[in-house]
C-alpha cells in the first residue's frame, strides 16, 4: 500500500499517532481501522519503521559539542544519498578536538552504514532463504572496525595496528593498540568513543567490542548505540548507555567506573560462565578482587581526566542541595544501584528497597522513577537524626496511581503510631469527598488539610511544621493552609520508611520522587523555587528529573 | 551457548539487531522514549536468555518475541493511559513487524537516498523534527511558523519519502527480474 493509493482518512490518522498529536477520538478510529485491515496494518507498520529509522539516524552523541548545530548540517553524497546528519566537508584537521571527535564518530558511523549498505542484510551476517542467520565467524577480516579520532604525543608499539605516518583519520582493523605514552581517541564503527592514555594495551576485537589488558581507557557511547562491550580480566563491561571507564593494573586487577548512565559487570568465573553480574549507575565504581568479589566505590572523574560529562547534579537536585537537607532520596534510577536508593545530602542515609518495586515513568516524558505497590517501599532504617520535634520540613513528589484508602510517602516512626512524625495521602471516604493530604505527629495530632492531589499526575508536596507547632502545607510551590498546633511531635527509637509504615501498612501505590527531609524549616521562597526549578521537566505537569 | 566465542558472536547479533528492534517496539508503544526503555528491557533479557538460543536459528524473530513481550510488561507498569491499543490490535500489530521485517533494511537503505532527494528546506525540517526528537511547538517557536503549518509540512514530507520508498524499492524488484 503507497500513500497515493492508502486511503487518505488512515494516511492522516497514522500521520498524527506517530507524531503524537492524535486525539482521542481519532486515535478510536486508528484502532478500529487497524483491526479490521491487514493492508492498512502494513501502511501503519511501514510508516511507524520510517519514523523509528528517522529518530534512529538523528541520535544524538552523548556529548554534544558547543557548536553543534554546525556539525549537523545535511549532505547529500555525489549520488546524491545521505551521508548523515553530522556529516561536513570541512577539513578535519583544522578543527578543535571535540569537533574533531563529532565528526569522526559520524565519519565512523557512517561507514558503518556504508559497510552496512554493501553487506546482505544485517551487516556482517547474512539471511539464508530459511531466515536463519549466518554468523560471520572471524572478525579480523582486514576491513576496518575503528577510525583514529585524534592522538596527542601518541607513541605507538610496533605491534599496533596504528600506521604512525597515516596520522589522524586512518581506518583500523581489528587488532592490538599498545599506546607507550601520550593519549589517544578511538572511534569504533558502532559509534562508541574510546579514549587512552599510555601506557595502555588494548585489542579491538569488532566494530562494538574491545578488550583492556593493561592500562586505563575511557568510553563514551552514542544514545541507542548501547551495548558497547570492554572484556577485562575476569570481568566483561556491557554499555547500557552510558559514559565509563575502565582499568587494569599490572597485576591484571581490573576497576570499573560510571560517570553516566549504566554499566552492566559480569564476573567471569574460570569455567568462562557468568558467576556475579551487577548493574553500576552513574558514579559508582566496582574493583575486581578475586572469586566473585567486587568491592563497591565511588566513581573517580578525575583520574580518567573525565571533564565535559554533563554536570554531576541535575538543576533540580543541586537546588535541594543548596538547602541543605538532612536527607535526599532523589529516588531516580540515576541514583540508585542494585537496590540501594542513595542520599545526596553527604549524610549517607542511604536507603535499600524491599518488596515489589518498579522503575518507571509515570508521566510519558517524565524520569525513571521509583514506583510502589502492594508490598514494595525503600527502608532508611533506625536513625536518631530524624528524631525531629518541630521547626523541620518534609518534601516529596508524588504521582498518585489511584484513590488508595492511606497511603504513607515518608514515615519515621516507632514501628508503630507511638511517636514520630509522617507525611501521607488519604483517599475519600466517601464517594463525594476528596482526598486529602495528611501530616502526622504520631500519638499527638493528625494534621490533615483540606487541599488534595490531583490522580496521575506529578504534585510538588513541601510540609513545613515550625517552630511554634504549626503545619504549613504547599501543593505545587504555593501555599495552601496552615493548622496550627500547640505540641512538638514525640521523640522515640525512629525507624525511617519511605513509601509505607515500617510495621508494614498503609503501602503508596503509585510513584514518588525526590523525597527530602530538612532539620530546619523551608522558607516560602525556597519551597515555590524548588517547584519552579522541577516542574518544567515533566510534560507540563510538574516532576522533576 | 556457553563457551565465550559464542558470547561474542551472540554480543554481534544483540549489536546489529538494534536498530530494527527499536523500530519494531517503536510500531506497538509510539512514544520514543518508551520505546528506549522497551529496548534497553529488552537487550537486559536478551543477555538473561543467551543460554535459550539456538545457534541457527532465526535470532531477529527470537528477539522480537522478547521484545514484545517486554511492551507488554512496560504496559502493566504505566499509568492508564487513554490513548493505548488493545492487547489484541498489539498482538496483531507485532504480526505484521515481524512479518515485514525481511524488508526493513532495504526500506532503510532506500529512505537514506530519499533523504538526499529531498529540498534544502525538507531536509533541514526533518533535521530539526528528528535530531534530538523535537517536539512540533518547539520547532514552530523556533521558526515563527504555525504548529499546523510545520504538522501539514512533516505530513508532506513523510508522504514524499514513503512514496519514494516504494518507487526505489519496486524499480529494483523490476532491474532483478
Amino acid at each position: 500500500m503507497s500513500p497515493r493509493n492508502a486511503d487518505p482518512e488512515l494516511r492522516a490518522l497514522v500521520d498524527a499517532a506517530i507524531d503524537g498529536s492524535i486525539s482521542d477520538a481519532d486515535h478510536d478510529r486508528l484502532a478500529e481501522l487497524l483491526d479490521a485491515d491487514e493492508d492498512a496494518r502494513e501502511y501503519y507498520t511501514d510508516m511507524a519503521q520510517m519514523h523509528a529509522a528517522l529518530l534512529w539516524e538523528h541520535a544524538e552523541p552523548l556529548e554534544q559539542p558547543a557548536d553543534a548545530p554546525h556539525a549537523r548540517v545535511y549532505a547529500a553524497d555525489e549520488d546524491g544519498a545521505y551521508a548523515g546528519p553530522h556529516a561536513t566537508t570541512e577539513p578535519v584537521a583544522t578543527l578543535r578536538p571535540m569537533l574533531r571527535w563529532a565528526i569522526a564518530a559520524g565519519v565512523a558511523i557512517v561507514a558503518g552504514l556504508m559497510t552496512a549498505m554493501l553487506l546482505p542484510h544485517g551487516g556482517t551476517h547474512g539471511t539464508t532463504p530459511g531466515g536463519a542467520p549466518q554468523i560471520a565467524r572471524g572478525v579480523n577480516d582486514g576491513r576496518p572496525i575503528a577510525v583514529l579520532a585524534d592522538a596527542e604525543g601518541a607513541v605507538w608499539a610496533e605491534d599496533s595496528v596504528v600506521d604512525p605516518q597515516a596520522g589522524i583519520g586512518q581506518s583500523l582493523a581489528a587488532g592490538t593498540l599498545r599506546l607507550k605514552s601520550g593519549a589517544a581517541q578511538v572511534v569504533f564503527n558502532n559509534g562508541a568513543v574510546v579514549r587512552m592514555s599510555g601506557p595502555t594495551q588494548l585489542v579491538m576485537s569488532g566494530p562494538d567490542r574491545c578488550r583492556l589488558t593493561g592500562g586505563r581507557m575511557v568510553v563514551r557511547v552514542p544514545h541507542r548505540a548501547k551495548g558497547f562491550v570492554v572484556d577485562a580480566p575476569n570481568l566483561v563491561v556491557t554499555d547500557l548507555g552510558t559514559a565509563f571507564g575502565v582499568t587494569v593494573d599490572e597485576r591484571g586487577a581490573a576497576e570499573v567506573h560510571v560517570f553516566e548512565g549504566h554499566v552492566r559487570t559480569d564476573v567471569i568465573g574460570a569455567d568462562g560462565h557468568t558467576v556475579r553480574s551487577m548493574t553500576l549507575s552513574e558514579d559508582h565504581a566496582v574493583r575486581f578482587e578475586g572469586g566473585t568479589n567486587l568491592v563497591q566505590r565511588v566513581a573517580d572523574r578525575s583520574a580518567f581526566g573525565v571533564t565535559g560529562v554533563p554536570p554531576h547534579r541535575t538543576a533540580y537536585e543541586q537546588t535541594v542541595l543548596d538547602d541543605k537537607p538532612l536527607a535526599y532520596w532523589p529516588l531516580t534510577d540515576r541514583a540508585m544501584s542494585d537496590g540501594t536508593v542513595y542520599d545526596l545530602s553527604g549524610h549517607e542515609y542511604h536507603g535499600q528497597t524491599r518488596g515489589t518495586v518498579a522503575w518507571s515513568r509515570a508521566a510519558p516524558t517524565g524520569p525513571r522513577t521509583l514506583t510502589t505497590g502492594r508490598d514494595g517501599y525503600v527502608e532508611i532504617g533506625r536513625e536518631k537524626a530524624f528524631n525531629l520535634t518541630n521547626g523541620f520540613a518534609v518534601e516529596a513528589w508524588v504521582w498518585l496511581d489511584y484513590e488508595m484508602t492511606y497511603g504513607r510517602i515518608i514515615s519515621a516512626d516507632s514501628n508503630g503510631p507511638t511517636a514520630g512524625w509522617g507525611l501521607a495521602y488519604q483517599g475519600p471516604k466517601r464517594l463525594t469527598d476528596d482526598g486529602s493530604i495528611f501530616f502526622t505527629t504520631y500519638s499527638i495530632l493528625d494534621f490533615r488539610f483540606a487541599a488534595t492531589v490531583p490522580m496521575q499526575k506529578w504534585a510538588h508536596l513541601v510540609v513545613v511544621f515550625d517552630a511554634n507547632d504549626d503545619a504549613h502545607l504547599y501543593i505545587n510551590g504555593v501555599l495552601k493552609q496552615t493548622i496550627a498546633s500547640d505540641r512538638p511531635a514525640k521523640t522515640g527509637d525512629l525507624n525511617v520508611v519511605i513509601g509505607r509504615m515500617s510495621h508494614g501498612i498503609q503501602n503508596w501505590y503509585g510513584a514518588l520522587a525526590h523525597v527530602a527531609v530538612y532539620d530546619h524549616e523551608l522558607a516560602a521562597e525556597r519551597v515555590a523555587a524548588h517547584y519552579r526549578t522541577g516542574a518544567p521537566d515533566v510534560s507540563g505537569n510538574g516532576g522533576a528529573r | 551457548m556457553t563457551d565465550r566465542t559464542n558470547e561474542v558472536e551472540y554480543g554481534r547479533l544483540v549489536t546489529e539487531c538494534q536498530r530494527r528492534l527499536y523500530a519494531y517496539i517503536l510500531v506497538q508503544v509510539r512514544d520514543p522514549h518508551v520505546a528506549d526503555d522497551v529496548l534497553q528491557q529488552t537487550n537486559t533479557v536478551l543477555w538473561e536468555k543467551m543460554d535459550q538460543f539456538t545457534p541457527g536459528t532465526n535470532f531477529n524473530a527470537w528477539a522480537c518475541r522478547i521484545a514484545h513481550f517486554q511492551v507488554l510488561a512496560i504496559r502493566k507498569t504505566q499509568g492508564r493511559e487513554r490513548q493505548r491499543f488493545s492487547d489484541t490490535l498489539l498482538d496483531k500489530l507485532a504480526a505484521t513487524a515481524e512479518r515485514r521485517d525481511p524488508v526493513f533494511e532495504d526500506r532503510r537503505r532506500a529512505l537514506l537516498g530519499c533523504l538526499g532527494k529531498l529540498s534544502k528546506d525538507d531536509r533541514e525540517l526533518v533535521s530539526e523534527r528528528y535530531f534530538g526528537d523535537t517536539r512540533i511547538d518547539a520547532i514552530a517557536e523556533s521558526t515563527q511558523r504555525s504548529s499546523g503549518a510545520i504538522r501539514q509540512a512533516l505530513y508532506r514530507i513523510r508522504g514524499i519519502l514513503h512514496a519514494c520508498i516504494e518507487q526505489t524499492l519496486g524499480a529494483e524488484t523490476e532491474a532483478a527480474r
